[in-house]
């Protein structure tokens, strides 16, 4: 690995006490505390612009000092990557060979188990009573000596997936009332989604003006 | 006979002698719980009543080539009280069966399990002392240990579209039927002070 760290702490410092800077600080100190009037609207305009530098200023220093950090987190995480990349995929495929391996044995299990539901079926329709202990143990016996193999370490989840006609309604119900999604999230860009799909009304949402203090 | 009638009857209990053995089991209270919850649906209340669990259940069983036959014509929940005989020790004993076909001579009893195969069931049968229970309601109801049946109910089952193979039927084999027969005679052989304070009446030996 070739690159070298070399950071340079000393010019963040310099920014951060810059007389700019320190200008800027007092300057926000005596800034008005209200905005009542023109006056007080124009001079805390001027303070904002003032501390939008003063933040770009330190912000730009602090890249520049951590660019050489990032760049040799980079090779590092390249490093790790080369050694680790061959030996993950190795195990996703791995994975996957022993879950066709557990499929084949389950699909095995499940063709045994039907021909001797099949065969009890026929050997238990015209069993008399006299003889059903008899024949019903045999068959469970039976049973127990057609297990295949069990592999260890097989975990099932539920997951969902589309199979046909969705009840979307259903479904955000069903996730809101578990608590696993926030409506927040789905108001958040829901007015452009109206403005775009030409959407003007949905019952219940309001599309409002939210207002934000762009000056930089 | 009310359940409640049942549960006071001065006799001995398989419930009795499996504490003996496996102390304490307030822990798996949920796990009973939910048990008895489904006992109830499968066996007290018509399919059409059933919630949609239990009637899944209740499907799969009737897949099941053994089980069905069971189940068909059956009591459901019938208790019986009978002196039985084990060893030296002859005693009243009662049990509450699950399902009892007197026609085929066969006893079933409804096990939730999280088991996946046949033979761990069977294991965990054994592991939780119900091998005892096997061989106790046999003693009462006068039929061979090798005619209790367990219907094992899986997860699988509960599910919509569930198959027989998701219905585990075991019954006990002659080893595990002997070791029952040496616990129960275990508990009596060091219980009798007890036994013969609480079922007085009853308690010959």
């Amino acid at each position: 690995m070739k690159a070298e760290l070399l950071l340079k702490v000393d010019s963040l410092y310099e920014v951060i006490n810059h007389s700019n800077t320190l200008k800027t600080q007092q300057l926000i100190k005596d800034a008005p505390s209200k905005v009542e009037d023109k006056l007080s609207y124009d001079i805390t305009e001027y303070t904002i612009k003032l501390a939008n530098e003063v933040v770009k200023s330190i912000e730009s220093m602090r890249k520049y000092v951590t660019t050489p950090i990032d760049a040799y987190k980079k090779q590092i995480m390249e490093l790790e990557k080369e050694a680790t990349e061959p030996l993950k995929m190795y195990i996703e495929s791995a994975k996957t060979k022993m879950l066709a391996y557990n499929e084949e044995l389950e699909r095995v299990q499940s063709e045994a188990n039907e021909k001797l539901r099949i065969e009890s079926e026929k050997a238990l329709s015209d069993v008399s009573i006299e003889d059903f202990s008899a024949l019903a143990g045999q068959l469970v016996d039976q049973s127990i000596s057609i297990n295949t193999e069990q592999p260890k370490n097989i975990r099932v989840t539920k997951k969902a997936r589309i199979c046909g006609e969705v009840n979307w309604s259903m479904v955000l119900n069903v996730l809101f009332a578990a608590e696993c999604l926030d409506y927040q999230d789905l108001l958040t860009p829901l007015a452009k989604a109206m403005e775009k799909c030409g959407v003007v009304k949905i019952d219940g949402i309001e599309i409002y003006d939210h207002k934000t203090q762009v000056i930089r | 006979m009310t359940r409640d009638q049942f549960v006071y009857f001065p006799a001995l209990s398989c419930s009795r002698i499996k504490k003996h053995y496996t102390g304490d089991i307030s822990y798996a209270k949920a796990a009973l719980e939910l048990g008895v919850s489904l006992h109830h649906q499968l066996l007290d209340l018509k399919p059409e009543d059933m919630n949609l669990e239990a009637y899944n259940v209740h499907k799969a069983i009737s897949n099941h080539p053994v089980a069905k036959r069971i189940m068909n014509g059956a009591i459901n929940e019938h208790p019986m009280i009978k002196e039985v005989q084990v060893g030296r020790h002859t005693i009243e004993g009662k049990a509450m069966f699950d399902i009892y076909n007197k026609k085929l001579n066969v006893i079933a009893d409804i096990k939730t399990t999280s088991a996946k195969t046949l033979d761990v069931f069977g294991s965990d049968m054994v592991k939780h002392y119900n091998h005892i229970q096997a061989v106790w309601y046999s003693l009462i109801a006068g039929i061979d240990p090798k005619n209790f049946y367990y219907i094992g109910v899986t997860s699988r089952s509960k599910r919509s579209g569930s198959t027989s193979d998701s219905i585990l039927v075991y019954r006990h084999n002659d080893h595990e039927i002997a070791d029952a027969y040496k616990l129960i005679t275990g508990y009596l052989d060091t219980n009798i002070n007890e036994l013969k304070s609480n079922f007085n009446s009853s308690y010959k030996s």
